[in-house]
This record gives C-alpha cells, structure tokens and sequence, in this order.
C-alpha cells in the first residue's frame, strides 16, 4: 500500500513538474510533428495514396510515437538529476520499486497526452476517419502505450545511471519493442480498416501481457539499478 | 589452466572430425529439381550454431541470477562470456542462413520468422556488450547487464510467439519430423552438434578466464597509481 502511495505521489510530482514546464512534452510533439512531416516527405502524395492509410498509418504512428516518448522517458530522470534529487528519492522510507512505478505512471499519461495531438494530426495528415474509429483505437493505443511506457521507463532509468549512457536508449529499447510493435503494428491497422476490437481481442491480451511481463519484470529488478 | 585443457582437448578433436563429417561423410542433399545441392551442407553448421545461440542465452540468464544473488565475480565473468559467445554463434548463423537461402529461396534475406528472431537476438547481445562497455564501472557493469538479460529472456519469448504469427515460410526441421533417407545425415548432424557444444563449453571457459587475467591487471594497475614508480621496474 505504502508503495502504491509513494509511486502515486511520485506521480504526480512528476505530472505536475511537466504540466507546469510543459518541457519534456514540447519537445515529444515538435519531434512528433517533424518526423511525421518527414514520412510525408519521403512517402510523397502517390507514394501515400498507393498505401492507404490503413497500411501506412500504423507504422508511421508507432515510429513517430516510440522516437517521440523515448526523449519523455530520458527527460523523465533528468527530473531529479538536479541537486542529485534521486539519492533523496532512494533515501525514501518505502520501496524502491515505487520509484519505478511513479516514473511508469507519469510516463503512461505524457505519452497518452502526446497521442491525444498525435492522433488527430495523424488523421488529418494521412486522412483517416477519427471519429469513426476512435472508441477501438483509444484502447489499441492505451494498451501498447503501457507496454512502452514499462520498457521506455526501466530502460530510461537503467541509461540514466551511467554517464554515458543516454545514447543507448535507443538501441536498447527498439529490440525489446519488437513484440509489442508487431501487436501495435496489426491492431492499429485492423481498427482503422473499421474491424471491431474483438476481432483484436488476441492483440489487446498480447500487449497487455507484454506489459504486465515488463512492467512486473522492473519492479523485481529496479532497485539493482538504483545501488551506488 | 589445466581445466581449461581439459575443455579444449574434445573441442579440438571434435571440430576436424566435424568437417570431416560435413564435407566427406553426408551424402549431398538433392534440391526440388532433383539437382544436387552441396549449399545444403552449411545446415550442418547453421542449425548448430542456433542451438549454441540458444545455450549462450540460457549461460548468460543463470549466470545473470547467480550474480545478484550471490555478487560474486566469477557469475559476471560467466556472463560476460556467455554474450560474446551468444553474439559470435548468432552471427554465424545470420550470415549461414542467407548464405543457404539465396540459392534455395532465390533471396539471400526474407523476413522469415526463425530470421526475424535471430536478428532481434543478435540486437539484443549487442545491447548488452554495449551497456557493459558503457559502464562507468565493474561493478555497475556486472549489475546492468544482468537486469537487462533477465528482462529480456521473457521478452525473447514473446518476440519468438509474435514473428512466428507476423507470419513468413522456414523449411520445418525435417530432419526429425520425416525419418532420414539416409542415417547418415542424422549422425553427421549429431557429431557436429556436440563438436559445437564442447567448442562453446570451451570458448566460454577461455573466455571467462580472459575476463578474470583482465580484472587482475586492473586491479594491478589501480594498486600502482597509488605507489611511487618503481625504480629500473620492467614497463
């Protein structure tokens, strides 16, 4: 219980830090906005009325939106690299793993946050039918962005450590992300083709599995990452 | 020293007696076409060199929990070697496997789910060599890289169950399924299976041993910088 707490009122520090800075989401979407641009760009109008959107969107939204949250997920532990903050954080009278789940939660709605101008741009970019389909994409959505958030968010915390480090998440991040975007890839295509999210259903477990596999794989292993 | 002899004598035999095998033993496949196929016989290394890729993991993940349980030394150096070794089995089954295919297939690469899984693996060996030399030091080194191998042997499964459903063609191990033409083929097989093993038992104890000579000179440096120069010493 008292470790739920401590993660929610991390949580909301976080939240409230960003919603106030408007820093780490700023840069998720003008880096959002640029690299959709640059899918256009290298797509050209013939290139994007040959794919339609239901076989370009998906790829171009999971791209745009891993690079986009994976600068959410540095940013998040450069939060407390002011003033060294995390050795105060680990100092905490809870577990550690709180830490990690706080960070998860603030992660899990910036990148929300981030889709909710993403999307629509998206529809409006690639011309897609949002309202039509935006019941089952909002679940597609927030069952992938869990499972990137768990992964973004313990290997964030794991670059974050080294002094070099920062340069990695990438490299460290995408293969791990191979399940979950093959999952992300087919259930964002199906609902934009209009399928109903039964016909999903399998997708949606196997994302959320892939979460909880994560997500409760980070919260064994967290604390390793914070020893001095 | 002597244990490490000991591991190099059957890897030493058996490698010669593996390519004797290869090339002189089993009979050459035929293709569809009814053709002989002696690309076929890079199978007797590919399929090997998987299943050594599969060990190596297994090495790195109890090595992994046999480090953070017990924070001793020896399970990081296992770790250590078990990547690299785990990096150079993988490679040699992503550059065997095109090799066969492109005269099989008529494309050296397909995306091909078993294809698929070996490039995420080899992915995944290179992000751990890649922490550990980032590292700011030993002992982050060892923690970091075994996290990271643990969560990513549950991960490795699920990459395994979603290329398989992202969909694509490999040739069904046949080997097994339908009995042999010829025994010849099974027993060529088998040697050269246990030749890689007693090759990757041996490189991961080298290698481990290497890991450990090295961490004796640091430490031997680390000791020196603290001392004045000594006199006359040898460089």
């Amino acid at each position: 219980m008292l470790t739920l707490r401590t993660a929610w009122l991390i949580a909301r520090k976080d939240l409230r830090q960003e919603l106030r800075s408007w820093h780490s989401l700023a840069t998720m979407a003008s880096l959002a906005l640029a690299i959709q641009f640059s899918f256009a760009f290298t797509l050209g109008t013939a290139g994007m009325a040959r794919l339609g959107a239901e076989k370009l969107v998906p790829s171009v939204l999971w791209i745009t939106l891993v690079f986009a949250a994976l600068v959410g997920f540095r940013n998040s532990y450069l939060l407390e690299s002011e003033r060294d903050a995390l050795s105060g954080l680990r100092m905490a009278p809870a577990d550690r793993s709180a830490i990690f789940l706080g960070k998860l939660g603030a992660n899990f709605a910036a990148v929300m946050i981030l889709e909710a101008a993403v999307v629509p741009l998206a529809a409006l970019f690639f011309g897609f039918d949002l309202p039509a389909v935006w019941g089952p994409l909002a679940v597609v959505l927030a069952v992938h962005t869990f499972g990137l958030a768990a992964t973004g968010t313990l290997l964030g915390g794991l670059v974050n450590r080294m002094h070099r480090g920062e340069s990695l998440l990438a490299i460290l991040l995408l293969p791990l992300l191979v399940p979950l975007l093959i999952s992300a890839g087919r259930s964002t295509g199906a609902v934009l083709a209009g399928r109903p999210l039964a016909e999903v259903r399998f997708w949606i477990v196997f994302a959320g599995a892939f979460g909880a596999v994560l997500a409760s794989a980070a919260v064994l292993f967290f604390e390793y990452l914070l020893e001095e | 020293m002597r244990g490490l002899a000991l591991l190099f004598a059957p890897a030493a035999v058996l490698i010669p007696v593996a390519l004797w095998a290869v090339f002189r033993y089993v009979p050459t496949a035929l293709a569809a076409n009814g053709q002989p196929n002696p690309v076929q016989r890079i199978f007797y290394f590919h399929v090997p060199s998987a299943m050594m890729t599969f060990l190596s993991v297994g090495i790195v993940a109890v090595a992994a929990v046999g480090y953070l349980v017990t924070r001793r030394r020896v399970w990081d150096r296992v770790a250590l070697a078990g990547t690299e070794v785990g990096l150079l089995f993988c490679t040699i089954v992503l550059v065997t496997g095109p090799i066969w295919a492109k005269p099989e297939w008529g494309r050296a690469w397909t995306w091909e789910p078993r294809l698929n899984f070996t490039a995420v693996l080899w992915l995944m060996f290179l992000g751990s060599m890649l922490v550990r030399s980032f590292s700011d030091n030993r002992d982050q080194a060892a923690r970091f890289c075994a996290v990271l191998s643990l969560v990513s042997v549950p991960v490795v499964v699920l990459v395994y169950k979603s290329v398989e459903l992202w969909g694509g063609v490999h040739p069904e191990p046949k080997l097994f399924r339908e009995p042999a033409h010829d025994p010849r083929i099974l027993t060529g097989f088998l040697i050269c299976l246990v030749a890689f093993t007693a090759l990757t038992g041996w490189l991961v104890a080298a290698r481990s041993r290497v890991a450990r000579l090295e961490e004796r000179i640091e430490n031997l440096l680390a000791n020196s910088d603290s001392m004045e120069p000594v006199q006359g010493g040898r460089e």
